[in-house]
């Protein structure tokens, strides 16, 4: 295989010359995809931990805030009560 | 409280939860399987407190002095009541605990005392339920975090380029758009769950049925598309798992950003199955979220388009194609 970067224009004539849809899970190419998909997450490895934190998902970003004490509703009130007679308290 | 009795988990019975789990295909809700969801999600919780995965921790403060609780001295365990699972979190010294984060407190059993949060997910589901949300357990997703992928010192969760490279965006908008939400640890209590309006959802499963059109269009029929085409597709999922997240429901920051970035998202700028390999994480990635998450409306109405542009065109040349 050889490699050639690539711009924008580039990759625009690549996908017009993409083989049709039925071509592209043929077992050479899924395979030649595998393999690329594998180098890029090690290629990519270094770069990637640098990124926070707060910009992956599984991210809140939200501060705390003072809350004030808060009652349960009657609808939340009850599926604890429901919870406890379930277990018999 | 009698009745609710802490107990450790063998690493046996760990394993054969497991195992049990993995006998399921897709995602098992609290409806059908409820001790067996209550029991994993209870897990995740109780193994993320007082890590750097633990998304609770910096909203958990000592009502005495005022100040945060440093994460180290967050414990958690499991405890049992009936036939089912929580988990119990307190501080070291068992200080009174100011949670400051609304609508979170009103969700623990009210047995617990001021020292501690007694979850129960059980409990937490049929909150969900009244609001016409349904809990659910994402079996391949806590194999990776709950069981697997998850180690205490870790930065953060190693399943987060697994999610990349698996294209979970389209998964957690199937979710979204069937009224689904995943519970399996802290985050999804904390960001996703407390607080949960479900009229809020009528709108977000519309945001849902969008990405997830968009993306099975990009990437259909093409199994394992290269990297360099999921970096949209991810920046996609989490805009909407942002939406997802109460404080944000209907949010015009993420929204902005999520149709730039799907009207962007083209097989013919990134073809995502051309045999591409992706040389480096892309620079103008980490922007774009940092704005969409904290920058001003105005200029986020203003920078968007051309900051979507700026990321596929860096993509394209931090991109090689081979033949």
């Amino acid at each position: 295989m050889t490699k050639q970067t690539l711009t924008l224009a580039s990759l625009a004539l690549l996908a017009q010359a993409a083989p049709a849809s039925e071509a592209l899970n043929q077992p050479g190419n899924e395979t030649t995809r595998q393999t690329l998909n594998a180098a890029s997450v090690q290629a990519i490895h270094g770069s990637w931990i640098k990124v926070s934190p707060a910009c992956k998902d599984r991210s809140f970003p939200f501060k705390p805030v003072p809350v004030a004490a808060a009652e349960r509703s009657q609808d939340v009130q009850q599926l604890f009560a429901d919870l406890d007679a379930s277990v018999g308290a | 409280m009698i009745g609710i009795s802490p107990f450790v988990m063998s690493p046996n019975e760990k394993a054969a939860l497991k195992r049990q789990l993995a006998s399921h295909q897709g995602a098992i809700s609290f409806t059908v399987e409820p001790e067996l969801a209550a029991y994993v999600a209870a897990l995740g919780m109780q193994q993320e407190v007082g890590t750097r995965n633990d998304e609770l921790a910096r909203f958990v403060f000592d009502a005495s002095s005022g100040l945060p609780i440093p994460r180290k001295r967050l414990r958690a365990e499991l405890v049992r009541y009936g036939r089912t699972v929580g988990v119990r979190i307190f501080a070291e010294g068992e200080p009174p605990l100011d949670i400051r984060f609304p609508n979170l407190r009103t969700l623990t059993h009210p047995a617990g005392k001021e020292s501690e949060l007694l979850i129960f997910p059980a409990a937490v589901a049929r909150f969900l339920q009244s609001q016409g949300v349904e809990p659910v357990i994402v079996i391949p997703w806590a194999l990776n975090t709950v069981f697997g992928g998850f180690h205490p010192a870790d930065g953060f969760y190693q399943t987060n380029m697994w999610e990349l490279k698996n294209v979970d965006a389209i998964r957690y908008a199937r979710l979204v758009e069937k009224r689904q939400l995943a519970f399996l640890g802290t985050h999804d209590f904390v960001a996703h769950i407390a607080g949960t309006q479900g009229e809020a959802w009528d709108a977000l499963t519309k945001v849902a049925t969008r990405v997830r059109e968009r993306l099975e269009g990009y990437v259909a029929d093409v199994s394992h598309p290269n990297l360099s085409a999921l970096i949209l597709p991810y920046v996609a999922g989490i805009m909407l798992d942002d939406l997802a997240q109460p404080p944000c429901y209907g949010a015009e920051s993420r929204l902005t950003v999520l149709n730039a970035v799907l009207d962007a998202i083209d097989k013919e700028t990134l073809p995502p199955a051309a045999p591409l390999q992706l040389l480096k994480f892309p620079d103008g990635y980490a922007p774009l979220l940092e704005m969409a998450r904290f920058g001003e409306l105005p200029d986020i109405h203003r920078q968007t388009k051309p900051r979507v542009r700026e990321l596929v065109s860096e993509i394209a040349a931090t991109s090689v194609f081979w033949q």
